[in-house]
């Protein structure tokens, strides 16, 4: 008899076949992380094949790899916390990899108002509240023709009066005056 | 029906939840970080760095910008603590090293003839020392870009004394600097 003393971060997992289908990571959109021990964050599977119309774009951006778009579907505030959503979509006929980062370095991406850069928030453990990086620090996003991909984080958010913000990355120009709602 | 066994480690549980950012836990957690978010003010970011860079006398190559900055207008006399003065200047400094996140920055102190080797050097140290700090404490700047060098007298501009051997006041006050040098290429 297992001991939940002797093994305290022992977790069981049971998925029932052809009964609840669990989302898994798709071709469309498939996170590159290198092999590692432990289980990484899954992108959400990507709408069918007939893509549905997507939602309208707060402000959108050429990214740095040809036929990539990047749209904000999401900037909003909300005790005290400004959740931003980005929307990646590869609009050219092939396949497109997203290297967002290496070397874990979330700080390049940081939203600015007011003369203030605004980094992403972490939690009590040291852990973004975006995506995370893979073991290895990277963080990839492989796109399919027709594919795409939501970026997210979570920033302090800037005080009320500021009614848009800027959104710095490593894969686009700034995505300047993006409107901020309140919630 | 297929059974998984995972063994996790301590706070990896909690980074799995992180794959919606819409939910609960994201949000609380969010709400917790506020305490210790990072927040650096932006110092002078505009679009007009030509002109900050004409208003500072810069040279640019094409691969590095240089700015000059006269020591007498940055410390006190044999001093290496900043003067207020010098807040103008380096803020202007900091405005152009913003406009350049990923290059490097190599710091420079210089000293005139006067005084002893050993002093010169340890006082051209310090000073290009005292503007590494506030370029790092107030110019929102990493200090891992930022390189010091103090050269004391070694490498004057303007000569010390006059061919006739009297000293030379204006050359000496050209010798007294601090050098910038942000590496744009390569």
């Amino acid at each position: 008899m297992t001991s939940c003393r002797a093994v305290p971060f022992l977790i069981f997992l049971i998925s029932v076949l052809g009964g609840c289908s669990k989302e898994s990571a798709p071709s469309a959109q498939t996170p590159s992380a290198a092999p590692s021990t432990a289980p990484t964050p899954v992108a959400a599977a990507p709408p069918p094949a007939a893509a549905p119309a997507a939602s309208a774009a707060l402000k959108t951006e050429d990214t740095n790899i040809d036929g990539v778009t990047a749209e904000v579907t999401e900037c909003t505030r909300k005790d005290g916390v400004l959740s931003v959503k980005v929307r990646f979509r590869n609009t050219s006929g092939g396949a497109k990899k997203v290297d967002f980062f290496a070397g874990h370095d979330y700080e390049k991406y940081y939203v600015s108002a007011a003369s203030k850069k605004y980094f992403i928030l972490k939690d009590t453990e040291g852990a973004y509240l975006t995506p995370a990086a893979s073991s290895f620090g990277g963080l990839s996003v492989n796109l399919q023709a027709g594919g795409q991909y939501t970026w997210w984080a979570k920033y302090p958010a800037p005080p009320a009066d500021i009614k848009a913000v800027t959104l710095y990355t490593q894969v686009a120009a700034p995505l300047e005056d993006i409107p901020v709602s309140d919630k | 029906m297929a059974v998984a066994l995972l063994i996790l480690p301590p706070g990896l549980a909690a980074a799995a939840n992180y794959s919606n950012p819409d939910s609960p836990e994201v949000m609380a957690a969010a709400r917790a970080a506020l305490a210790h978010a990072k927040i650096l003010d932006i110092v002078g970011i505009t679009l007009g760095i030509d002109a900050v860079l004409k208003d500072l006398g810069a040279r640019i190559t094409d691969r590095a910008i240089h700015i000059d900055l006269a020591a007498d207008v940055l410390f006190d006399f044999d001093k290496y603590t900043l003067r207020p003065a010098a807040n103008e200047s380096l803020t202007k400094v900091a405005q152009v090293v913003a406009g350049y996140p990923e290059a490097p920055l190599l710091v420079e102190g210089h000293t005139d003839g006067k005084g002893t080797h050993a002093y010169n050097m340890a006082l051209s140290d310090n000073r290009a020392g005292a503007v590494k700090k506030w370029l790092v404490e107030n110019g929102g700047i990493k200090g891992a870009r930022i390189m010091t060098k103090g050269w004391g007298e070694t490498k004057p501009v303007a000569p010390n004394k006059k061919p006739d051997g009297s000293d030379d006041p204006d050359g000496r006050q050209k010798n007294r600097r601090v050098e910038l040098t942000i590496t744009t290429k390569g």
